[in-house]
């Protein structure tokens, strides 16, 4: 059986040999008839297989051409300036023919490759939003529900069942809250934000980070590995804070209570590297890429929002650094963010 | 602030279901409230009511909040606790670069917005009593004599660890920008020197914390400046 590839060249051949066949058949020597046929050969082979066959074709239907129908016959040789012409005709018309008929078919063919990707597009924005407006509307309801029995109760509420609903409506208002804060960070790092670097203390950046995810990462214990005696590093902080956070707070999500969190932090040649490892259940290497995407849970967890890591590896990038994710010392997952020192020559100096 | 009445409180936002749930939530804690919603009518209000604290949104039609700030700043010392959806960096460091003393980014809780107006009312206290000796919990700063003890141990500090130390010590629970600290403690010569700021910042956390690398005092607020945390 034929590959596809080479289908289009056999094509070539078969046409121009099938076009000198009919012509030698009925045709005698002499006639424009031959010429136009071939030239049809070199279209057909043009329009379904591209440049390259329609090439081949041009080479073939010169040759039977010259072979079988210019004078004197059976022979490549040339005897007049007329023959010649009509062969340099037949070359120039068919190269044109052949060259148009490839653009056309390449043209469609982009085309059809826009339009699938356009629709894939769509297809993605579709399930983006599907899931944009079931995070919102869940929480919603949740607190119109509650605020609505508040008010309106069909018999008079206890105590207990007034707190309860407060507490939902207060519970389910962050969740809005935190969902609206990562759908804005994302948006804000995919329309592309310009970095600001400036002289930073990792150690400052890293502790002022571990403050703030303190509550989501509860009792987990935390070993600390940032030296105070690191160089000062030009990058944006901003940024690696955004990206820390995030792998903070799945961390906190994703592993159970009590799991060891150790935060590794160093200035290399060129590079800031940060490195969070656990000792929770780890993230299987097929998942490994998969957790980046936006709104992608691995795990049933209904208060993420299925944007942490999209946005840590979003705002990692956006400083031209990497963020991966392998085993852990610890035995669960490590996620290693590198992001370019822009330091060069080191800081002016202060005592 | 009447030492005879609650502290008087002016919300600026030009949101009135904002204000409204300001006005309960302040109203039900023992403040006064007072209303703005244009940052002219925000100034106007400050003259002639004088408040104890302004709780200022940014996004205001016609004059914007940073606007309001700095006109503010020209004549008074009211400490001004920016309220506003927005949570760029930049913008923060504009509003305090401003005057603006303290940021909270909406939504916020209850808690945590009574929390920075107790701090603001504090500091304010503090800047009128013109105390010579600051205790910042452990951390004592003698204005007086120059002297800074930790748990009672004297620390010797070079003049710019020293006058870092005093601008941040004398605005308790207020977030300095970089600007800020290289104007006013690192002096002239130094306004575009942030390695500087970090270095002496580092060297301050060295000779003051017990753990330089997790501060308890001197934190960090990443892209915008530093916060000295009393009582901790």
């Amino acid at each position: 059986m034929l590959s596809t590839r080479a289908t289009p060249y056999v094509i070539a051949v078969v046409s121009v040999v099938l076009a000198t066949g009919v012509s030698l058949y009925m045709y005698p020597i002499d006639s424009d008839f031959p010429a136009l046929l071939l030239l049809v050969a070199v279209a057909i082979t043009a329009s379904t297989g591209g440049f390259g066959p329609a090439l081949v074709a041009t080479t073939g239907g010169f040759l039977s051409l010259d072979f079988y129908f210019e004078q004197p016959p059976f022979t490549f040789s040339v005897s007049s300036i007329g023959t010649a012409f009509d062969l340099v005709a037949f070359v120039v018309v068919s190269v044109l023919l052949g060259t148009l008929n490839a653009r056309l078919r390449d043209a469609r063919q982009r085309a059809y490759a826009a339009r699938r990707e356009a629709e894939l597009a769509l297809q993605a924005r579709d399930d983006a939003l599907a899931i944009v407006s079931h995070d919102l509307r869940t929480p919603l309801t949740a607190i119109k529900t509650s605020v609505s029995t508040l008010r309106h109760p069909g018999t008079p509420l206890n105590e207990r069942t007034s707190t309860e609903l407060l507490g939902t409506i207060e519970a389910e208002a962050d969740r809005l809250v935190h969902f609206v804060g990562d759908a804005l960070a994302m948006s804000r790092l995919e329309s592309g934000i310009t970095p600001d670097p400036q002289w930073n203390a990792l150690g400052e950046i890293v502790a002022a980070v571990l403050d703030r995810v303190t509550p989501v990462l509860g009792e987990r214990p935390l070993s600390f590995d940032v030296p105070d005696t690191l160089p000062l590093a030009r990058f944006d902080a901003g940024l690696l804070q955004q990206a820390l956070t995030n792998v903070l707070e799945n961390v906190g999500r994703h592993t159970p209570p009590g799991t060891a969190v150790s935060i590794v932090g160093r200035i290399g040649d060129g590079t800031v590297r940060v490195e969070v490892s656990d000792a929770g259940p780890g993230i299987p290497i097929e998942a490994r890429e998969r957790v980046f995407a936006k709104f992608q849970r691995l795990s049933d967890n209904s208060f993420g929002t299925g944007l942490g890591l999209a946005i840590a590896r979003a705002a990692t990038t956006a400083q031209g650094g990497t963020i991966l994710i392998d085993e852990s010392p610890l035995g669960g997952a490590r996620f290693t963010m590198l992001v370019p020192n822009l330091a060069s020559g080191g800081p002016s100096g202060a005592s | 602030m009447r030492a005879d009445s609650a502290p008087n409180i002016l919300t600026v936002d030009d949101d009135p279901h904002v204000l409204r749930s300001l006005r309960a939530a302040l109203e039900s804690h023992g403040y006064r409230v007072r209303a703005a919603t244009t940052g002219s009518s925000a100034l106007e209000a400050c003259a002639a009511e004088r408040p104890d604290v302004v709780l200022l949104d940014l996004a205001l039609p016609g004059m914007d909040g940073v606007e309001v700030c700095r006109r503010l700043r020209d004549w008074s010392h009211v400490p001004i606790l920016v309220v506003s959806a927005r949570v760029h960096e930049q913008q923060k460091v504009q509003a305090l670069d401003a005057g603006a003393d303290d940021y909270i980014t909406k939504p916020f809780g209850t808690e945590e917005l009574l929390a920075r107006i107790r701090a603001a009312l504090r500091r304010e206290q503090a800047r009128r009593d013109d105390q010579p000796v600051i205790d910042a919990g452990g951390l004592v700063v003698d204005l007086v004599a120059r002297r800074v003890t930790v748990d009672g141990r004297e620390v010797h500090l070079t003049p710019t660890e020293y006058e870092l130390l005093r601008v941040l010590v004398t605005n308790p629970d207020r977030v300095l920008t970089h600007g800020y600290l290289l104007r006013n403690a690192l002096g002239s010569g130094y306004e575009d020197a942030l390695d500087n700021l970090r270095t002496f910042i580092a060297q301050l956390r060295r000779k003051l914390e017990r753990e330089p690398s997790r501060p308890r005092w001197i934190l960090t607020e990443p892209a915008v400046g530093y916060r000295l945390r009393p009582d901790a």
